[in-house]
């Protein structure tokens, strides 16, 4: 099987879009209250198997207070007969070079990485190395690891320490 | 200049103890200004310089609320005329590699990694250290960066509850 890969990000391609749709209403998995043209302004990657879309992933730009930087937080979603653990990883990696290309080209938005919330169980044993280069750095109340990758271009802003 | 790198960590050696407080005596520092003699309990690695003491880390070992695991938080102490960027990296990098592999070597007892807490404004501009694996993961209440990095070998167990 070959996969590939586009860049949605930002990109308003109304073909993606639309596949996009197609996936989430073949799925149902939207939130009642969210339209799904509201969703797609967060599409960065759509996946094709053989001209059928297969997978995505959505993002949605978040300050991480532990931290106090802006991350994208990835979302990935896999049609139920493909969900197996390298299309995952690679969906993680492929976002990642999109969006950090983007925070590359426009430093003006302070982007310093990419997030996840690792909400399946059994993944993310190893703390270190997951798609995308994340690392876990915390926890979120319900127990779901969180994960970040900085992005190797971005520099923190000193702060001085308190005495 | 040949600097060498001694590991110390949990050997109770009192004659790299008794080098170690005096060395901080000499330089008039006593580390976060806890007792010397306790402090030389927590040595990890000494560095020479053609024999001549220069520089020290101490790990202590505690509990990282952010990450729910143990950790190894170091510091440093490196003289003064010879506060090189490249001999504070070289002996973070050596501690880590002691700490790392006595980690290994006692899964008993669960240590997931090693953390320094960044004291000198304007250092640490990257979010990822020299040698790539210090990681920025937050701050102290004194507004230090909190760097850690998680040990290759750890596996962190899941914290999703049975109904998740």
């Amino acid at each position: 099987m070959t996969i590939t890969y586009k860049d949605a990000w930002k990109t308003n391609d109304s073909k993606l879009v639309q596949d996009a749709i197609a996936l989430w209403t073949e799925l149902n998995i939207l939130p009642p209250d969210q339209k799904p043209e509201q969703r797609a302004k967060e599409l960065s990657v759509v996946a094709y198997e053989d001209g059928k879309v297969i997978a995505l992933t959505t993002m949605d730009i978040m300050k991480l207070e532990q931290v106090r930087q802006d991350f994208a937080f990835v979302r990935v979603l896999i049609a139920p007969d493909k969900r197996l653990q390298s299309l995952s990883t690679d969906l993680m990696r492929e976002s990642r070079k999109v969006i950090e290309a983007y925070a590359l080209a426009h430093p003006e938005e302070n982007l310093a990485g990419m997030g996840a919330i690792f909400q399946a169980p059994g993944i993310g044993k190893s703390p270190v190395g997951a798609g995308g280069g994340t690392v876990l750095i915390g926890y979120t109340d319900k127990g779901y690891q969180v994960r970040i990758a900085w992005f190797d271009h971005f520099k923190v802003p000193p702060v001085m320490p308190l005495q | 200049m040949a600097i060498t790198f001694v590991d110390a960590w949990r050997k109770c050696d009192p004659h790299q103890e008794a080098e170690a407080c005096a060395f901080w005596a000499r330089h008039k520092v006593r580390p976060d200004d806890a007792d010397a003699n306790i402090v030389a309990k927590q040595l990890a690695v000494l560095a020479y310089d053609d024999g001549a003491l220069i520089g020290i880390s101490t790990v202590s070992v505690s509990y990282f609320d952010p990450l729910q695991e143990k950790f190894g938080f170091v510091r440093e102490f490196v003289t003064s005329n010879l506060k090189l960027d490249h001999i504070n990296i070289e002996l973070t990098q050596k501690t880590l590699e002691v700490i790392e592999a006595y980690a290994q070597a006692h899964p008993e007892e669960e240590l997931a990694g090693m953390a320094v807490i960044l004291k000198a404004p304007g250092i640490g501009q990257r979010a990822i250290s020299p040698g790539g694996r210090l990681i920025l993961m937050g701050y102290t209440e004194q507004n230090e960066q909190v760097r850690a990095c998680w040990f290759d070998h750890f596996r962190v167990k899941s914290r999703l509850s049975a109904t998740d």
